[in-house]
């Protein structure tokens, strides 16, 4: 009996810890900055590359924050705050605010014109397979992927691949595609290999030390099919950020192919989501993505041909991107 | 009637549960909901012992209590071998139990609302410490189990999709570092000499993680069916 009694006491300790579980904690402005700022510095994966005292941005930016502020007065503290990180990944979701860092395209070219392309060299003739858009003319495919948060089936896949299989190319315009599941990247780009590859590495932070990584985690596409081995270019831009840098890290593997247009955006890392303790959505960076040579990707990849567009092209409907791509299939 | 020599039961569980659960790298917050619950367990009633192999598995289905929606979906199986000695009592009236024990337990979970990185679990594999108090007059029992987890290993909790490489291998515990433990009262009504039925309260809790913390927290209310073979 005496031993239940300890046991009982050891769970009554127990159940007064567990009680944490159920504690949501204080959630003024002091608070919600802390868990912020804290959040970031135990699992932010790139401050090895960003040359940024957090501590110095702590104190400058808690100092401004006062349990006085209104909403909007604190959001805009602590978009301030992660601004100085200058990372696509970033972002604040609080009711109907949204704060991301957008300068890594919106301070470049566009480089891209939907509706240009749609209407002057696709002459408004296209089909869709789930999120795929293309257009099969003449020996060669085009296919448009607008973003990469769209999934799609592997029957879906099949039918895309076996709609390409008899023509001699096929144009892969990822241009103002700003990311989403890695996954959906992996599977399309596995239509596109013939053997098991690797195409990056992956450093996850790993310690309460900022620039605390993992050793690196080798990322290897394994093929699928059916797939396309002729001639492949992708089309590039600023805005094509996160997936759809890993996208085209994978692809520039493969010897098969030519990536045409201007640098991809970065976002070279594995994004992670967390709710603050007030309620807003943060996603921050967990890991700092390298190349299968060892480079980091975090500001991009550039491409193999270098192509603009300018402002008169724009106005005049053309697209040069993708006309350097189709002369180089031809 | 005297005591039989050996006795196997077999119950069934079945219930509701309201789940807590903070992951520290996905929110400071606690992710809460009410889940559905199912239980197995096999026994084994000697003279001097009782053995005991319980399973148990928990369909999380949870809310992160942020301003935006953030669905937790998943899944908490939990196994448990406890083998109690008859220290006191006798089949009427009052009678203890204790004796060493063996926790297994896995968990997962995805936060659907959340891309790449949305997958989370732990494991552990405890030796323990089970304790049972037991009060039984004619066809009414009455039975409070609590199982203890001491030391073992646990695999670190893991975030990842894809990802599978990620470090998180098995490392050595002790209860004053991750705590697992599990207090079940079961109130009994023999119907027949080899059927019961009765309502099972079970509070499970676990702790794992220091630089990424997970903590569960389970109230769990569960129909319960006993056959005797």
């Amino acid at each position: 009996m005496k031993l239940y009694i300890i046991s009982a006491a050891i769970s009554v300790f127990a159940f007064l810890s567990c009680s944490k579980v159920v504690e949501s904690g204080p959630k003024d402005n002091l608070s919600s900055f802390d868990d912020l700022w804290t959040i970031l510095d135990k699992n932010y994966g790139l401050f090895g590359v960003k040359n940024i005292n957090w501590d110095s941005v702590y104190l400058n930016y808690r100092s401004r924050v006062s349990p006085q502020m209104n909403e909007e007065q604190f959001f805009k503290v602590c978009s301030d705050m992660l601004d100085q990180l200058r990372d696509g990944h970033l972002l604040i979701k609080g009711g109907s605010r949204t704060y991301s860092f957008t300068n890594f395209y919106t301070l470049y070219p566009r480089n891209f014109n939907w509706n240009n392309v749609l209407q002057n060299y696709l002459f408004n003739d296209l089909d869709s397979i789930g999120p795929f858009q293309f257009k099969v003319d003449q020996g060669l495919s085009y296919v448009r992927y607008p973003s990469f948060l769209e999934g799609f089936s592997n029957g879906e896949l099949d039918s895309l691949m076996r709609t390409f299989a008899p023509t001699r190319g096929i144009i892969i315009d990822v241009r103002g595609n700003l990311g989403g599941s890695v996954r959906n990247a992996t599977l399309f780009a596995s239509r596109f290999f013939r053997e098991r590859t690797l195409v990056k590495y992956e450093r996850f932070r790993n310690g309460i030390a900022r620039d605390a990584l993992s050793d690196p985690v080798p990322y290897y596409i394994a093929p699928a099919v059916p797939g396309f081995y002729g001639k492949l270019v992708v089309l590039t831009n600023r805005s094509c950020f996160s997936a759809c840098n890993d996208f085209v890290l994978f692809m520039s593997r493969l010897p098969n192919v030519t990536v045409i247009g201007d640098q991809t955006g970065g976002g070279g890392s594995i994004p992670v989501n967390y709710v603050m303790i007030n309620g807003w959505k943060l996603q921050y960076s967990s890991s700092l993505t390298l190349s299968s040579s060892n480079v980091p990707v975090e500001d991009g990849i550039r491409p193999s041909i270098s192509e603009t567009i300018s402002s008169i092209d724009e106005v005049n409907g053309r697209d040069p991107i993708l006309e350097r791509a189709i002369l180089l299939l031809k | 009637m005297g005591v039989e020599e050996k006795r196997y039961e077999i119950s069934l569980l079945g219930g509701a549960e309201r789940s807590h659960l903070t992951d520290s790298r996905f929110s400071a917050l606690h992710a809460s909901g009410l889940n559905a619950a199912a239980g197995l367990s096999f026994r084994l009633n000697n003279k001097a012992s009782v053995t005991e192999l319980e399973a148990g598995v928990s369909f999380l289905n949870l809310n992160l209590n942020g301003s935006l929606p953030s669905k937790v979906d998943g899944w908490i199986g939990n196994a448990t071998f406890s083998h109690f000695l008859k220290l006191a009592g006798s089949e009427e009236g009052f009678s203890y139990g204790t004796g060493p024990g063996l926790i297994a337990m896995h968990s997962s979970r995805t936060y659907q609302d959340f891309i790449n990185m949305n997958q989370a679990g732990e494991q552990l594999m405890m030796l323990s410490t089970a304790h049972q108090l037991g009060y039984s007059k004619g066809r009414f029992g009455l039975r409070n189990r609590l199982i203890l987890g001491l030391a073992g290993v646990v695999k670190v909790p893991y975030a990842g999709s894809s990802y599978e490489n990620e470090e998180n291998g098995f490392q050595f515990s002790t209860v004053f570092k991750d705590q697992w433990f599990q207090n079940a009262i079961s109130i009994e009504w023999a119907v027949n000499t080899r059927h019961a039925v009765g309502i099972t309260y079970i509070m499970q809790y676990y702790s794992i993680g220091d630089v990424r913390e997970v903590r569960s927290l389970i109230n769990r209310v569960c129909f319960l069916y006993r056959y005797r073979l």
